[in-house]
């Protein structure tokens, strides 16, 4: 579905667990959630070290927290709140993308890219570190020229 | 199984961990229960931030007791931003003495570019392995004595503790236990790093994977090892004089004579010593 949600739930998925992610800067009045699925946790493997981090993190994040299927639980909560898509930050991981991928089958979504760290533009070489800082190293810096002399 | 809402109130850190065991047993027993000694929420985050020292941690970065951030686990999972942590080693030290932080800032930024672009692809080989060996000379699976911390090695099993009790390691130690598993062990980085996921509170298959093929040299022109006088020097010395192999340490060589060793007679010399991170 295209039409962009205009009174989305947040969604914090465990690549952006704050209370200032993206999504919350941009939706600072929606209502927000961070769903602990079972099956995820076991493809991940991740045990209580981990799980505990992520539940403190949910506890700051403002949201409330869930415990079900992810797309199930968000389509849930969704409908409950009476919101009209799902907002995002969006995500790297394959599991996380096709979760989005998922959801955007089913409702409206906006996935919102966090602030970049460098813009090496669209010609970066990733196939090593040393040619992406290259490129990098400006922008990272803020702008500022290292090395150049000046 | 309709979703159910979880508590968001407790009195105190062991009650949430007694709750999370009770409610997630299945969680709980992949690790045995443990709690890593690094807090999540956005307070723990700003107290590190606070007690970044960006000029230190470039003089000290690669030694056990340097002067790291400790902010891994809070920028894996979105709590402080990249950018946002840019811009707070700028605004306290400026470029001069924040360049080496920003650039390792970076590297998570290039291992999460090259992971947008590949996806499950992390799990393979980047590139053939540049050892000498091919990828079906090393083993699959983990060897049992490693995570155990019973491999009679003071270091690797103080490192294999380390990871199991608190779910964090200096990265210089994830080198040295890198380069110990897939070099020294000869097993396949991809065992390594399950281990690692398994464990680390920081961990995700971009910065993780990648940095294991890097030591491999799957991502890399060139494996990455060590020998004992580097591990020693950068641990200050903590593991090896108690160490029942010390006088019998499988690390302790030139450089050069354990590439001969390990490698026979690989293309060019193996990386060691760089600080790359």
């Amino acid at each position: 579905m295209s039409v962009t949600p205009v009174k989305p739930l947040v969604w914090l998925h465990d690549e952006s667990l704050g209370a200032d992610a993206p999504a919350v800067q941009a939706f600072a009045n929606a209502p927000r959630i961070v769903v602990l699925d079972d099956a995820y946790l076991a493809e991940r493997g991740w045990g209580l070290k981990r799980l505990a981090f992520i539940y403190e993190c949910a506890l700051g994040s403002g949201a409330e927290i869930w415990r079900g299927a992810t797309t199930a639980t968000l389509l849930e909560r969704m409908a409950a709140c009476g919101c009209d898509g799902i907002a995002f930050t969006k995500p790297v991981s394959p599991g996380l993308k096709a979760i989005a991928a998922g959801l955007a089958r089913q409702t409206s979504i906006l996935a919102i890219a966090p602030p970049p760290l460098a813009e090496p533009g669209p010609d970066v070489d990733l196939r090593r570190f040393t040619r992406y800082w290259k490129l990098a190293e400006a922008s990272a810096l803020g702008g500022t020229a290292r090395g150049t002399g000046s | 199984m309709s979703a159910t809402r979880l508590p968001d109130d407790f009195d105190n850190r062991e009650a949430m961990a007694a709750w999370l065991r009770d409610a997630f047993p299945d969680v709980a027993a992949r690790d045995g229960g443990a709690l890593s000694p690094m807090r999540g929420g956005p307070v723990p985050a700003i107290v590190r931030i606070e007690a970044m020292r960006p000029g230190e941690y470039a003089r000290s970065r690669n030694f056990t007791d340097g002067a790291v951030t400790r902010l891994s686990p809070y920028i894996r999972h979105g709590v402080v931003g990249l950018a946002e942590a840019r811009d707070e080693v700028l605004a306290r030290s400026g470029v001069k003495a924040g360049y080496k932080l920003v650039r390792e800032l970076a590297w998570r930024d290039f291992w999460l570019r090259v992971h947008d672009e590949i996806g499950d692809g992390v799990w393979q080989d980047r590139e053939p392995y540049k050892t000498g060996w091919c990828a079906e000379d090393y083993a699959d699976a983990l060897p049992a004595d490693i995570p155990a911390g019973e491999t009679g090695l003071a270091c690797m099993d103080a490192f294999a503790r380390e990871l199991a009790e608190t779910g964090w390691l200096h990265n210089h130690v994830r080198m040295y236990v890198a380069a110990y598993v897939v070099h020294f062990r000869r097993v396949k980085w991809q065992a390594g790093a399950r281990w690692f996921l398994a464990h680390l509170v920081d961990g995700d298959e971009a910065a993780n994977n990648l940095s294991w093929q890097w030591i491999a040299s799957t991502f890399a022109t060139k494996p990455w090892i060590f020998n004992r006088e580097n591990l020693e020097t950068h641990t200050r010395g903590a593991h090896c004089g108690g160490c029942a192999m010390r006088d019998a340490c499988p690390f302790d060589k030139p450089v050069e004579m354990l590439a001969e060793e390990l490698f026979g007679a690989p293309p060019g010399i193996p990386k060691t010593g760089r600080k790359r991170r």
